[in-house]
Formats: C-alpha cells, sequence, structure tokens
C-alpha cells in the first residue's frame, strides 16, 4: 500500500475536516501576510530551561500510532517523542540518531545500521536489535492495517539481527529511499513492549525528549520532558535533556477559538490562522511562520483514459490556455509559490531546468486543437469537432482549502478563452467514484514528501489508485518507469540526481500534469518561543525550542 | 400506567428499528458501489478488500445482508471504522459521557433558569419586565450555538480569562459549552412557563385556592405551576435531543471530547459505519428521552394516560 491522495478523503499524514479531498499537505488556507523565514524566530539569546509551550493544533488524530496513521497530526504528537534510527533537516543530508552510523550496500537492497549503546525507551526497556526488527515486522504486518509507514517500507524484505547493537534491513530490490523512510517519525522506534501491551492506536512510547503523560484521541495531549534523554539527533544544537518542561498539545478544529487562544496568551502557538487573521497577527508582533513543503505539488494529473486528451498534443493544449505563475500570484499575492516542476523546489534533485520552461500561449493551442480536428466554435464560444462534439473536460475539484476552488474556477475561466469547456466537479462522491475509476478529465492533488522517490509514486505506470499507488492519471510511458526504477535502486547521488532530472523533463515536456503551487506549512507564534526549528518536512520541532524570560 | 409506559416503548424499539433500516438503505443507494465508497480511494489490498466483504456481506444478497445487519445490532455489534478499523461501539461510548454530562448540565441549566425567568415573567407587575423576558427569548431562540460560543470565548475567555477555551479539563471548561447550549432552552421553556401560567391562572380551580385564602405563592408555585409544566416537559423532551446535534457545534467551537466531534470526523471522512453508530446512538438518545418525557409527564398529568 502507498500513499493517499488529495482527491481522497483520507489524507496522507494529514487529514483535514470539512475538505473531502484530503492530502498530504501542509497547512490550511492562509493566504495573505509576508513570510518570516524560519530562522528568523531562532535567537541569539541563552536558551532558558523550564517552562511550557502549548501547541494548538488544527486536527485531532485518528490513531496516534504513526506506524499506522497517515496523518500529519500523529506524526507531529510523534516527533517529539519517538526517536529514528538517523536525523535529516534537508532530506538530503543524513546524520546519527539511534544509529551511531551505517552502511549501503551498491544495489541498495541491504542497509546495515550499528545501533547507539545505552539509549532506553521512556518505560524503562532498552533499545536494541531486537526492538528496530520488531518495529519494521510490526509495520510490514497486515494486521497492523499501516496506511502510510507500510508505503515508506518499499520493498522490504526483512530485518536480521547481526548482533544486539547490529541489524540489516533486507529489501528485494533496490530500495535507495530507505534513509528518508527511517529519518520520518512513522519510522520511529516505538518501545516493542508497549506496543505489545497497548491497545491498537495508543499514543506512542519511545526513546524520545517528551514522553506522552496524557493523552486524549479527542481533545489532547501532555508531553513531559525526558530529563535523562541523552541520545540527541545530529541535527540540532541542544545535548541532553530539552530545554522546555512540558508540551501541550491541543487538537482544536474551529479557527477562531486557535486565534484566541493564542492572542489571550492561552497557546504560545497555533496551527494554520486563517488568511483572515494573519495580516492582524503579524500586526500585533506574532511570529507567522511559512515554512515551504518539499514533495509532490499541488498538481493536476490528466486522466490518459478520454480523448483527445490522451494525446500530447492534447495535453499541450490544455497547458498552454493556462497562465499559471499570473493565476497564483492573483490568487496567493505571493504566500504560495507557482510550481514549474512536479516536485517542490526544495525537494532533493528538484530539476531548476523545467523553471519557466513553459508559458501560456493561447495561439498554440488553437493551432494544436486544429490539428485534432476542433476548429470550429459553437454558440457558448467553445470549440467543436467535424461531428459537432464540443471541446469539454471535467475537473474533479473538492477540496476547498487553500482556495481551491477559487483556483478550479480561474482555469475554468483560462481555458474558456481557448473554446475548453470545463465543467468542475465539486460533488464529493460522485467526484472520489470518478477518480477512483479513472473516470475524470483531470485531479489535483499534492503530496508531502522530503524524497524525490515521490515521482516513482506519481508517474510509475505500476502505482495506479487501485494498487495504492498516485498515479492518478493512469499514465503509462516504458521510459519514465525504467527511469523511475533505476533511480530508486541507485545509490550514486550523481546517477539519481540525472535520472531525476530526466523524469521532470519528460513530466513537463509532454504534459503528463500540470505543477499549480508549491506547499508550505503555516503556524503563528509567541515571540516569546525561541529556538523553533523545522525537520526536513516542514514540520515544527521542539527539542532546542525555549520560551524567552 | 404499565401499560402507557409499554405502549411508548414498544413505539420506541420500531423508531430504533426504521433509522436502523433508513441508515443501511442510504449506505446501499448512494451512487457506486458500497466497496468503493467505503474504500473512498483507500489504497486497496486484497486483505482489505476481503476485510470489507465479510464485514459487509457484499457477496450475499440485500435481504441476507439487512438481517445480518439487524442481526449484529441485536447483539450490540456496531461494526468497526474504516477509518481507524476500531470498534465503532467501543469509540462512541468512551466519548458519549463526556457529550451526555454537557447535554445534562445544558438542560438543567437552561430548564432551571427558563423556569424562574418564566416564573417572573408571569409574576411580575411590571409590563416592561415581562416584555424584556419575552423579547430575550426571542434573541436567545434565534442565535447560533456557534456564534454565542464565539461571542462567550471572546469575553470571558480571550478578554478577561475567567475559563480556559478549550478541552475538558474539570469544572472550569464546562461552563461556558453549557451556557451556549442551553441559550434555546432557557428560552423556549421561560416563554412556555410563562404562557402557561398566564392562561392556568384564569382557571376556576386557581379562584378556588385564592378563595381559600392560600397564600400566592402557594396558589402559584404548589398548584397553578403543577399545570403549567406539562407544555415545558414536552418541550424539554423534544430540545434534548436537538441539544445532542447542537453539543456537535458547541463542541468542536470548545475543542471538546464528545459524540459530536465523532460524528463530523466520521462524516467528512465518510467512515460509513461510524457514521451509522453515531446516527443510531444519537436516534437511540431521542426515543429514550421522549419515553422518559412522556412517562414524567404522565406521572404528573394522570389526565394524559
Amino acid at each position: 500500500m502507498r500513499i493517499k491522495s488529495s482527491a481522497f478523503p483520507v489524507t496522507r499524514r494529514k487529514k483535514r475536516p470539512g475538505s473531502l479531498a484530503a492530502t498530504l499537505v501542509a497547512s490550511a488556507a492562509l493566504l495573505v501576510g509576508g513570510v518570516v523565514s524560519a530562522s528568523s524566530t531562532a535567537s541569539a539569546t541563552t536558551p532558558v530551561k523550564g517552562g511550557t509551550v502549548t501547541y494548538d493544533m488544527e486536527l485531532a488524530p485518528q490513531c496516534a500510532d504513526p506506524e499506522v496513521s497517515p496523518q500529519f497530526t500523529t506524526y507531529q504528537l510523534a516527533r517529539p517523542v519517538v526517536d529514528s534510527l538517523v536525523a535529516s533537516s534537508d532530506g538530503k543530508t543524513y546524520k546519527p540518531w539511534l544509529a551511531t552510523k551505517w552502511t549501503v550496500s551498491a544495489n541498495a537492497e541491504h542497509y546495515t545500521f550499528f545501533l547507539r549503546k545505552g539509549v532506553t525507551f521512556s518505560d524503562g526497556t532498552p533499545f536494541n536489535a531486537a526492538a528496530v526488527k520488531y518495529n519494521f515486522d510490526r509495520i510490514v504486518a497486515p494486521a497492523t492495517k499501516s496506511e502510510y509507514a507500510s508505503s515508506l517500507m518499499g520493498p522490504y524484505e526483512s530485518t536480521t539481527i547481526i548482533n544486539p547493537y547490529e541489524v540489516e534491513v533486507n529489501f528485494k530490490s533496490g530500495f535507495n529511499s530507505f534513509l528518508f523512510a527511517a529519518s520520518t517519525p512513522n519510522l520511529g522506534i516505538q518501545s516493542p513492549t508497549a506496543l505489545k501491551k497497548n491497545p491498537p492506536c495508543s499514543a506512542p512510547v519511545g526513546s524520545g525528549p517528551f514522553v506522552i503523560t496524557q493523552f486524549n484521541a479527542q481533545t489532547g495531549a501532555t508531553l513531559t520532558n525526558r530529563p535523562t534523554y541523552a541520545w540527541d539527533p545530529g541535527t540540532v544544537t541542544n545535548k541532553g535533556a530539552a530545554y522546555l518542561s512540558t508540551l501541550v498539545f491541543n487538537f482544536v478544529p474551529t479557527d477562531a477559538t486557535r486565534v484566541g487562544s493564542l492572542t489571550s496568551g492561552q497557546a504560545t502557538i497555533i496551527e494554520a490562522p486563517p488568511a483572515t487573521d494573519v495580516a492582524t497577527l503579524e500586526k500585533e508582533g506574532y511570529n507567522v511562520i511559512h515554512q515551504p513543503q518539499p514533495g509532490g505539488v499541488y498538481d493536476m494529473y490528466i486522466s490518459a483514459l478520454h480523448a483527445p486528451w490522451n494525446t500530447l498534443d492534447g495535453r499541450l493544449a490544455l497547458r498552454d490556455a493556462l497562465n499559471v505563475p499570473g493565476m497564483i500570484k492573483a490568487l496567493y499575492d505571493g504566500v504560495y509559490q507557482p510550481a514549474w516542476s512536479p516536485i517542490a523546489a526544495n525537494t532533493p534533485d528538484f530539476d531548476p531546468a523545467v523553471v519557466n520552461s513553459w508559458s501560456q500561449n493561447v495561439k498554440e493551442s488553437d493551432k494544436l486543437l486544429a490539428t485534432l480536428g476542433y476548429t470550429k466554435r459553437d454558440a457558448a464560444g467553445y470549440l467543436e469537432n467535424k461531428a459537432g462534439k464540443e471541446l469539454d473536460i471535467t475537473l474533479v475539484s473538492v477540496d476547498s482549502r487553500e482556495q481551491r476552488q477559487e483556483l478550479a474556477l480561474l482555469i475554468k475561466q483560462e481555458e474558456a478563452k481557448a473554446g475548453i469547456n470545463v465543467t468542475i466537479s465539486t460533488n464529493e462522491t460522485t467526484g472520489i467514484a470518478d477518480i477512483y475509476d479513472g473516470g475524470f478529465g483531470i485531479t489535483a492533488s499534492a503530496h508531502v514528501e522530503a524524497s524525490p522517490d515521490v515521482l516513482r509514486q506519481l508517474y510509475d505506470s505500476a502505482d495506479v489508485p487501485d494498487s495504492g499507488g498516485l498515479n492518478y492519471g493512469l499514465f503509462k510511458s516504458a521510459q519514465l518507469d525504467t527511469w523511475l526504477n533505476e533511480a530508486t535502486a541507485s545509490i550514486n547521488p550523481a546517477t539519481q540526481k540525472t535520472l531525476y532530472d530526466d523524469v521532470q523533463e519528460y513530466v513537463v515536456k509532454n504534459a503528463v500534469s500540470i505543477p499549480l503551487y508549491q506547499e508550505l506549512t503555516l503556524n503563528a507564534a509567541s515571540t516569546k518561543l525561541k529556538g523553533l526549528t523545522f525537520d526536513a518536512t516542514g514540520y515544527v520541532q521542539y527539542y532546542d525550542a525555549y520560551l524567552a524570560s | 400506567m404499565i401499560r402507557y409506559a409499554a405502549s411508548k416503548i414498544l413505539w420506541g424499539v420500531v423508531v430504533i428499528w426504521g433509522t436502523a433500516t433508513v441508515a443501511f438503505v442510504v449506505l446501499r443507494v448512494v451512487p457506486g458501489n458500497p466497496l468503493t465508497l467505503i474504500l473512498q480511494g483507500t489504497p486497496t489490498t486484497p486483505q482489505l478488500v476481503h476485510a470489507i466483504d465479510s464485514q459487509f456481506h457484499l457477496n450475499d444478497s440485500i435481504l441476507v445482508q439487512y438481517f445480518l445487519y439487524l442481526n449484529a445490532l441485536l447483539h450490540g455489534n456496531l461494526g468497526v471504522s474504516i477509518a481507524n478499523g476500531q470498534s465503532v461501539g467501543s469509540q462512541i461510548f468512551a466519548v458519549l459521557p463526556a457529550t451526555l454530562q454537557l447535554v445534562a448540565t445544558a438542560t438543567i441549566f437552561g430548564g432551571v433558569l427558563g423556569l424562574a425567568l418564566g416564573l417572573v415573567a408571569s409574576w411580575t407587575r411590571f409590563r416592561w419586565l415581562d416584555r424584556l423576558i419575552g423579547a430575550s427569548n426571542v434573541v436567545l431562540t434565534s442565535i447560533p450555538a456557534f456564534w454565542a460560543g464565539l461571542i462567550l470565548l471572546t469575553f470571558f475567555s480571550f478578554s478577561l480569562g475567567w475559563f480556559p477555551a478549550a478541552g475538558n479539563n474539570g469544572f472550569r471548561s464546562i461552563v461556558l459549552p453549557t451556557i451556549s447550549l442551553s441559550l434555546p432552552v432557557i428560552a423556549i421553556v421561560a416563554q412556555l412557563i410563562r404562557d402557561a401560567m398566564k392562561e392556568v391562572l384564569l382557571e376556576p380551580y386557581v379562584l378556588a385556592a385564592r378563595a381559600k385564602g392560600l397564600s400566592e405563592s402557594t396558589v402559584r408555585l404548589r398548584h397553578a405551576l403543577r399545570n403549567a409544566l406539562g407544555p415545558a416537559l414536552t418541550a424539554v423532551g423534544v430540545i434534548v435531543g436537538s441539544l445532542i446535534t447542537g453539543a456537535v457545534v458547541v463542541e468542536q467551537v470548545f475543542a471538546r471530547e464528545g459524540i459530536g466531534a465523532l460524528a463530523l470526523r466520521a462524516i467528512t471522512e465518510k467512515d460509513f459505519p461510524m457514521v451509522q453508530g453515531v446516527v443510531l446512538v444519537v436516534a437511540a438518545g431521542y426515543v429514550v428521552t421522549n419515553i422518559v418525557t412522556e412517562i414524567v409527564h404522565a406521572l404528573v398529568d394522570p389526565r394524559i394516560r
């Protein structure tokens, strides 16, 4: 099983009520305000020990076990609690964490991890090779019903315990994105004793700098500092125990309640302040933090099942009709950035060559459509062919967050100028069924992940939704399949880069999909909160965080 | 009396059975095949398909499916949530006490305050006070709980800091949700008590009581009120049902635990077994409160039986 799409109700790692089309995306609406860089929230002052930080999150987790849940809420809840084998702040370079070093076989089929000694889980049980094996075997076991972590395991075969502090993780075929996978909290190592004892979807018990001491699946969790913590990831400046004594995570679905909690001091930091409040919060001196997210951008996938859109000329004509940067600027005013590649600019192996490689060209669109037989306009101004068939396409857009419905309307307007009649389907039931059966014309979604491997999930012909993949367009290209599978099996960074460049250029040149904008996370925080850092996926980390006195 | 109660309970069982049937039918008549709808694009594996097939008996005829479903319900089995694979029943019953607590505090608070206001309005010599209470009732019934909640939060939590904005921690956290949820109860009870009192006070037995020289408060509270309570009691029975619905919104605003948050999430995520379970439990709640109200009403007013 792999990931979920934003076209579908279950989001990968993040679910948002009110938007059917789930997604792997960053955050909610928020389309105003300037970008505050992450570093600006850090400070030169000396960290202070103690204090409580209250984080109001938008969604409650459906399942608190990161090995099961695809939600970003679960991901964020688990990160301070569960340590991973390796750490990464950019998705490119990896630092030791629970593994002090590791080796990868030349075919990327075998990973050997040398484990840190003296690490204990918060329930007192030891961390060792058996714990690693137990977690990885559990993730892929069908009984676990993992909705995301299992896809991160790729072609997992087995974990072999070489000695109590050395494990070999084996794959059926080359799988070079396993280091990325191993750095996520979804593949973090939880206490096997706790996993066996607690009911499914319980709050995780790990070896992290914080321990979940109180948990209510609907209202929130209290995380307490673990003073004996001494195995920090190599990506942070703090050593030893975290600075904060308590972290309180509240699940607060109503936007106004989160904002009010921040301004009244009941919350220190809130997730996804609504667009209408961002400017005010900035004016009042709160840190509004936009953090770009890597992985699949918000992208329109064109179905390979319907003529004339299953031809190169048809797809190019569709794309030539659109002024993507213009639409994104008009709608989001610089908060969301237009996308050129199917992956975001901060994804490893992003190919800058595709930037500005196409632009709106309605004349060219006309010419291409004429070659397809669509030459005359009907009374409504839409093109039709000799048989009198109007040129139309259905755009499935069921998600209302991030102004995606407004974006769909802009697309409809621009396509209409080129003579293409776009019907927007917002009907959730039909929309979902359409996508599921591949009966749609275009559908759009985004898939956050700090690895270019997301390209394989999106364009490999085997990764269609029926088999749990993300290839919604059902696009098939032997060339793409070859490149993607070679890239996945290679451990040579230069080879990977070349192959992923080829893939991105192919996708753009052949208009397999039409990238729209790049995702980001949005948080607003009190200026007292210092030392916030972000992981490779764009989520807040609290290990270095402290409250300025 | 026992016959009366039994007939009401029997009728309640029929209503719950009807609700269960509607919930069953709706799942089968919505467009698309049930499996696709249930999966909703969730990555499919043969195990998952098999699990759903066997859970919903999709390979059997509709009639067989229906009886299997009723049989499971009779055994208290509400099925398994698609979203997290856990029992629907255990998830609902884990949060139901929180919702019931909120509904109960709102009903009691609203009922008592409404009763007091209704008595004041019917008793006062000042017409302006009666009119003021009447006008407030109109306002209170028209304020959406969502908006009331935000206004209360703004003043009493964000500005004054008297109550926490979110969560289920202790007495202070239930005050504002209770008030937001109880506004329509206050208004309806106050209005019904006032009107009924005005009417009842014109009855000959009130005149007779006064003629006996009983004090005004005895006449009003002991004789008139008992007869004026009927309409308000019936109304409260109906309102309590709708309060469970109102709790959905209030629980969201105050980020409280409860069946409302569960229902909303199940709906947005198309978790059919969960929606079905919540609908049945809420319907059962309606039916039970109505039966209880009717029986209490019959006890208070023997003419009903």
